[in-house]
């Protein structure tokens, strides 16, 4: 099975004063994986529910396998959907839930169907529970079986792991990805959790105020940031003040390439933990205020005058620089973005 | 020490005790009566469950049996018809009105009867012109008096589960809005159905104020009219009436106790 094409046109929404889709214009190809990040009330989730059916858009189009859906209701779209809560019908089993869009569709076969796809998202075992009966990660694997079982022309997630604890987040998401390499559908994925929108998607759609700020692959939001919001926004940035050279900006006594052309000498530029190396030296003006153990890479906090400045380094060397050391920084002369 | 606290819970337990037994009397004593008298004369029993000859020797009594009964599970399910998409349509997509749809429903247990009526009179002028006489247009004004308990019943019903995720998870899977109320909200809400059911069955079966100032028969108004010639058998009917309104209301309570025990179950 392959994907179809998606195409949002000039989506426009208002709810009272707030545009929470302010001409929004979003493609997605066929067969791709789309996540849509932003903080909470961008309009992310209402871009997907407008893409959905469930929420009408004031003006703008709404286009699927180049068929205009814009007027069609939700439940002649075609469209597999998993929500943030838990939306499993409490009366059914898991097998029947899954079948429940199969059985609409009057199709036989539809409990050797609806079994394939609780095989495909790993628990079979369960067919017969009734959702009550089921932890948080197996109800959504249920309700992604039952999005996936109607064989939909796109698939939408709708922040589908904000509900479950840290370790199944994780499992489930790297499974989700699985699956939709596997059977290849077009998804939209709406989040406000980075590392998941990074790790999942083909590409991720930066969302803000209404508006798609930037749609690049993880690794170019990440590099190369296309606005100041998205590179505050994706991963934790440093406001370091420095001064405009040419086409560079001197920041702590290192020259660093700009990403865009500045608009004045005197600017804040936005500098990533890793990208801050921290060395202890006795001569050096830094000194550790802070560190903090996260695993095989741990958080230097280190004030340069009046200045903080976060660094990562390998844990391993977390023990040379305990706080009130004194260090030199430098910085990897990586492009960065201004606010 | 010691001695006074077992002082005191003695004296809690037979203040306890003289409450209850207190309005053990007071409740059950009715009742003891009304089975002394209905059994005075031993053919009154008999004769209740004997329906043909029940209903040759007092006509207007079997007809305010069978009127009272068509009209509970008319007003039930007109009731139903009306209640149940009103409210989850409310709930998903006029949240607002939410509270406005409530007092509307709780106003008719705020205005007594015989006000209703006087209001009611005029409109019933026209009911009979259009749909005759029958008593079994009364079932509009039942609807309307039975609103705050089906109303109440079937809210906490719909509060208990997400109906607008569940709606819209329905939807994406392809149910029109038929589908998504007969297979996916009413399953869920079973329990609150029925309570609010066996209600407006309990309401309906007690109703006599109505009935009788707009010159309907239902049962109330037959035991009524049938009081004054034959007092047993209008005791025996209202204690069998008694006993179908404790039943149900029995089965209501059993229904409770288990929507708690799943929903603990699933907690």
């Amino acid at each position: 099975m392959t994907g179809v094409a998606v195409q949002l046109n000039g989506l426009r929404r208002t709810f009272g004063t707030v545009h929470a889709l302010d001409n929004l214009d979003l493609s997605i190809e066929p067969g791709e994986f789309v996540a849509l990040l932003g903080p909470s009330g961008c309009g992310k989730t209402t871009a997907l529910r407008v893409l959905a059916g469930l929420e009408d858009a004031d003006s703008g189009q709404v286009l699927v396998g180049g068929r205009d859906m814009t007027a069609l209701p939700a439940n002649r779209r075609d469209m597999g959907m998993v929500f943030q809560a838990y939306s499993l019908f409490p009366h059914l089993t898991a097998l029947a839930n899954v079948s429940f869009g199969l059985s609409l569709r009057g199709r036989s076969k539809n409990v050797a169907r609806a079994k394939e796809m609780l095989e495909l998202v790993g628990i079979s075992q369960f067919a017969d529970r009734y959702p009550h009966q089921l932890s948080g990660g197996q109800q959504q694997r249920v309700a992604l079986a039952r999005a996936l079982a109607i064989e939909p022309s796109v698939l939408l997630l709708d922040e589908p792991l904000s509900a479950l604890d840290a370790k199944v987040r994780v499992q489930l998401r790297d499974e989700i990805r699985r699956i939709q390499t596997e059977v290849g559908t077009t998804t939209l994925f709406v989040t406000h959790d980075q590392e998941e929108a990074l790790a999942v998607a083909d590409r991720v759609g930066v969302m803000r105020s209404g508006k798609l700020e930037q749609l690049a692959s993880p690794a170019d939001i990440y590099l190369t940031p296309a606005t100041p919001f998205v590179a505050e926004f994706v991963g934790l940035s440093n406001r370091l003040p420095g001064t405009v050279v040419g086409n560079e900006v001197e920041v702590l006594g290192t020259r660093l390439p700009l990403l865009s052309p500045a608009s004045s000498p005197s600017v804040t530029a936005l500098v990533r933990p890793e990208s801050v190396q921290v060395t202890p030296d006795d001569t050096g003006e830094g000194r550790v205020l802070t560190t903090s153990f996260l695993g095989p890479i741990s958080k230097v906090t280190v004030t340069v005058g009046e200045q903080l400045v976060v660094a990562q380094v390998a844990t391993d060397r977390l023990a040379s620089l305990a706080p009130g050391t004194p260090v030199r920084i430098t910085l990897q002369p990586s492009p960065v973005a201004l606010a | 020490m010691a001695g006074v606290i077992a002082r005191r819970a003695r004296k809690q337990r037979i203040f306890r005790w003289t409450v209850l037994i207190v309005l053990g009397v007071f409740f059950v004593l009715p009742f003891v009566a009304m089975i002394e008298f209905s059994t005075r004369d031993p053919g009154t029993w008999p004769l209740l469950v004997n329906w043909p000859e029940l209903s040759e020797r007092y006509p207007a009594l079997a007809e305010g049996i069978t009127n009272s009964l068509l009209q509970a599970a008319l007003t039930a399910v007109l009731m139903l018809v009306l209640l149940v998409p009103t409210a989850v349509w409310v709930r998903l997509r006029l949240p607002k009105l939410r509270r406005l749809v409530e007092f509307i429903c709780l106003l008719p247990l705020t205005i007594p009867a015989i006000v209703l009526v006087v209001g009611l009179a005029p409109v019933y002028a026209w009911v009979t012109y259009f749909l005759g006489g029958s008593s079994l247009t009364l079932v509009f004004a039942y609807t309307v008096l039975v609103l705050p308990y089906a109303y109440r019943a079937i809210d906490t019903g719909l509060s208990a589960i997400d109906v607008k995720t569940l709606a819209e998870a329905a939807r994406s899977l392809g149910a029109g809005w038929g589908t998504v109320m007969w297979r996916v909200v009413l399953p869920n809400i079973r329990s609150a159905v029925l309570s609010a059911a066996f209600l407006t069955v309990a309401l309906v079966l007690g109703e006599f104020t109505i009935a009788s100032l707009l010159n309907r028969t239902n049962l109330q108004v037959a035991i009524n009219f049938l009081g004054k010639s034959s007092a047993t058998m209008s005791v025996a009917v209202s204690l069998t009436a008694l006993l179908l309104a404790f039943v149900l209301l029995l089965l209501l309570s059993l229904l409770g106790e288990r929507r708690r025990k799943s929903l603990k179950e699933s907690a």
